[in-house]
């Protein structure tokens, strides 16, 4: 195979993402929501694919694809490496990843409920939990009523 | 390049009703608008990534969607590539393969690109999809998201692994 993946090397960047999808009334263009999750989706796993990671307002509406995009992209490259039983384990992991959301949506007025639980849940789901931790790292934050952000490798 | 509709199983002589039939229609009109805009939009993206770079941009084979782009950098040095723009939302084998007929029979290009809209494929799945398909000279071709092109462009085609 000549290539699948350019030689190109994202280190040193930080690619911010910050938005929504805004209310149906105030839309531009017919299905608006589609065309912004899609670019999202395609901007993070660019942006994962060649080795940076993506700092997100983790807003409800982002987050299933960006999860999914860092799963895909960066989750499955260890998955080839690993033993059918292991690959099982980690599946199971990535998975625990997508119901995050679930929790982002739920407590989104609690910041702090959320980076609990959502430590929690990369600790105990698995042993593969330091695996799944590389791509979910806690923000550092000075203020702590800023807003939760989410960090994906 | 299946689409799905849940339909419950239907009574030997039972026909489908209106609104099953409705869902049906529904799920084709989508996939064939889906190609339809594709046919459109991806040329136009990678036209404009080639135009851009000063580089000539002509059909060669229309039905194909195979175009040629090509850039003379002095009175010896030309780079010419030939790229296929794809209109299914993945990596669609038999259609890579037609491509690589052409391409093969076409002549020497120094690059030939497949590119592909819609998401972005990630490397573990595309890889493995490539190497057992069995396709005759896959190695050949380059396939990338349009989205990978300007990048590739931009490098005069270096960020290639060796």
């Amino acid at each position: 195979m000549r290539t699948t993946r350019l030689d190109i090397n994202l280190a040193g960047f930080e690619v911010g993402l910050s938005g929504a999808v805004p209310d149906r009334k105030e839309w531009t263009e017919p299905a608006m929501d589609r065309a912004i999750l899609e670019f999202v989706a395609l901007l993070t796993g660019l942006v994962v694919k060649y080795g940076r990671r993506i700092i997100h307002g983790a807003h409800p509406t982002f987050t299933p694809a960006i999860l999914r995009q860092a799963a895909q992209h960066s989750t499955s490259i260890l998955r080839n490496e690993l033993s059918e039983e292991e690959n099982e384990k980690l599946f199971k992991t990535v998975d625990v990843a997508a119901t995050v959301n679930i929790i982002f949506e739920q407590l989104a007025s609690k910041p702090d409920l959320i980076q609990r639980e959502f430590r929690n849940l990369i600790h105990t789901s698995s042993e593969f939990g330091n695996l799944v931790a590389e791509t979910a790292e806690e923000p550092i934050r000075d203020d702590p009523n800023e807003p939760p952000t989410l960090l994906l490798n | 390049l299946q689409r799905w509709v849940d339909i419950p199983l239907l009574a030997k002589d039972e026909d489908l009703t209106d609104e099953q039939l409705a869902i049906i229609v529904d799920e084709l009109e989508h996939y064939l608008s889906d190609i339809f805009r594709r046919k459109c939009r991806v040329p136009f993206i990678v036209q404009r990534e080639f135009v851009s770079r000063d580089f000539a941009w002509r059909h060669l084979n229309k039905p194909l969607f195979v175009y040629e782009s090509s850039k003379q950098h002095s009175r010896r040095l030309t780079t010419k590539v030939l790229s296929h723009c794809s209109f299914f939302d993945q990596i669609y084998l038999p259609a890579l393969e037609r491509v690589l007929e052409f391409l093969t029979a076409t002549g020497r290009a120094n690059y030939s690109l497949y590119v592909y809209d819609g998401e972005l494929i990630p490397e573990p799945q595309l890889r493995p999809l490539l190497e057992g398909s069995g396709v005759e000279r896959i190695e050949n071709v380059i396939v990338l998201h349009h989205q990978e092109l300007a990048a590739l462009i931009d490098s005069n085609f270096t960020v290639l692994p060796a």
